[in-house]
């Protein structure tokens, strides 16, 4: 007896009486860790949901017209990117308990490839907001005040947005943040006498800073939905970088020459509920 | 996490660690599903908006909820799984649920008269103490 408390200082584990197996259920001590691990994402998760749901009663036109901004094929594209890993991550669990450590190698890798997918398509997404604006300015000391909504770029010493336009008298109690590009667009098309559905984006070069009174752009300081938005998808995100980490770490072990079939399963476990809070998210701002 | 304990997991010698035991889950076929139910969904969202906001709503749950099993039965093993994993997972849904049904006053239109009586302070009303 070489492992004893005198030694250690603790109890090593094949040693240590274990409550669950000596109760004649062969679930293992790892395993119930990670579902109550889980058991306090779900806590966690709804919520930030609740908060979501309570933001959204109170303001539900707000929610479904700026929900319509958002990209629904390239979250689409993302939820079967998060299957697909889940697929992968199923396959390197059977392939773990298999020991073919050349599927799990291959599986582990396919798996955070298709996390790295998720986060640039994500990163797309959160740029087309970032560079999308709302601006208030006037192009010359007399001219009419105009509202611009669209996507800003930089070209030299300029500023061009892509998008649309029109004078600011012609939306009635104009707020920057509560206005939408819709909004705007069907402002310029009424003025114009034409229909929304057939106007183009155009690009406008901006006036120079000092003319521009409001500048916002879509972040989640836009509204109380940009603000549900970033917060949901954003630790979601967070929790996709943190599978990153710990499917790098089984990879490398992997590649090292050990494949580790326990926690393969649990970061596995993690994974799959990380796609399942994808699953509801995808609807509620997206969708609905 | 040190080298030392992750050896020590990987060799340890009790059959209790054995992740799981073999199920044969048609791994494929739940993908297929998730998949076809992902095109579903996203087609409704797009093509067929129902005038009632809480259809659209119900009908987009009920097939995230459809796919959230199937993930978790099939890929998160829970169909194959005892008693006590089932109710580490199942005690935080129904809290969830418990949680909800708490945001409802808030969701819900109530009567005039009980949002008269919640909104005015106490010190407002007709016939209050002091």
């Amino acid at each position: 007896m070489s492992d004893t408390i005198a030694d250690h200082g603790y109890i090593p584990e094949e040693h240590a009486p274990d409550p669950v197996v000596s109760h004649g259920d062969p679930t293992p001590p790892g395993k119930i860790a990670i579902w109550l691990f889980l058991a306090s994402e779900i806590m966690f998760f709804i919520g930030v949901l609740g908060s979501y749901i309570v933001l959204r009663s109170g303001s539900p036109a707000l929610f479904s017209e700026h929900a319509l901004a958002l990209s629904k094929p390239l979250a689409g594209t993302n939820t079967i990117v998060l299957i697909l890993s889940s697929v992968t991550m199923y396959i390197a669990v059977e392939s773990a308990q298999k020991h073919d450590r050349a599927k799990v190698i291959a599986c582990l890798l396919a798996t955070i490839l298709c996390a790295f997918a998720f986060m640039g398509i994500k990163y797309v997404e959160y740029m087309a907001k970032f560079t999308h604006h709302t601006i208030v300015a006037r192009e010359s000391a007399t001219g009419p005040l105009y509202v611009y909504d669209g996507h800003v770029r930089q070209e030299g010493s300029t500023r061009i947005l892509k998008g649309f336009r029109v004078e600011a008298a012609a939306i009635p109690e104009l707020n920057i943040n509560l206005v939408s590009e819709e909004t705007v667009k069907e402002a310029q098309a009424k003025a114009e006498g034409t229909e929304a559905a057939k106007l183009e984006e155009k690009d406008y070069t901006l006036p120079a800073e000092s003319s521009i009174s409001q500048d916002i752009s879509y972040g989640p300081w836009k509204n109380i939905f940009y603000a549900s938005y970033f917060a949901t998808t954003g630790v979601h995100a967070a929790h996709v970088l943190g599978g990153i980490v710990a499917l790098g770490l089984l990879l490398a072990h992997a590649i090292r020459g050990k494949v580790l079939p326990p926690h393969i399963e649990y970061v596995g476990l993690y994974w799959h509920f990380v796609d399942l809070v994808w699953i509801f998210l995808f609807p509620l701002l997206y969708l609905i | 996490m040190t080298q030392d304990r992750l050896n020590h997991y990987a060799d340890e010698p009790h059959a209790a660690s054995e992740p799981m035991p073999h199920h044969d889950v048609p791994y494929m076929k739940v993908f297929g599903a998730l998949v076809v139910l992902t095109i579903i969904t996203v087609a409704i969202g797009i093509f067929m908006r129902f005038e009632n906001e809480a259809v659209n709503v119900l009908l987009a749950l009920l097939i995230a909820s459809t796919k959230a099993s199937l993930v978790a039965m099939f890929f998160m093993h829970l169909k194959f799984e005892g008693k006590l994993i089932l109710m580490i997972f199942l005690v935080p849904l129904a809290l969830c649920v418990l949680l909800v049904v708490a945001l409802l006053p808030d969701l819900l239109p109530i009567g005039d008269a009980s949002l008269h009586l919640f909104n005015t302070p106490r010190l407002m009303q007709p016939h209050a103490e002091h």
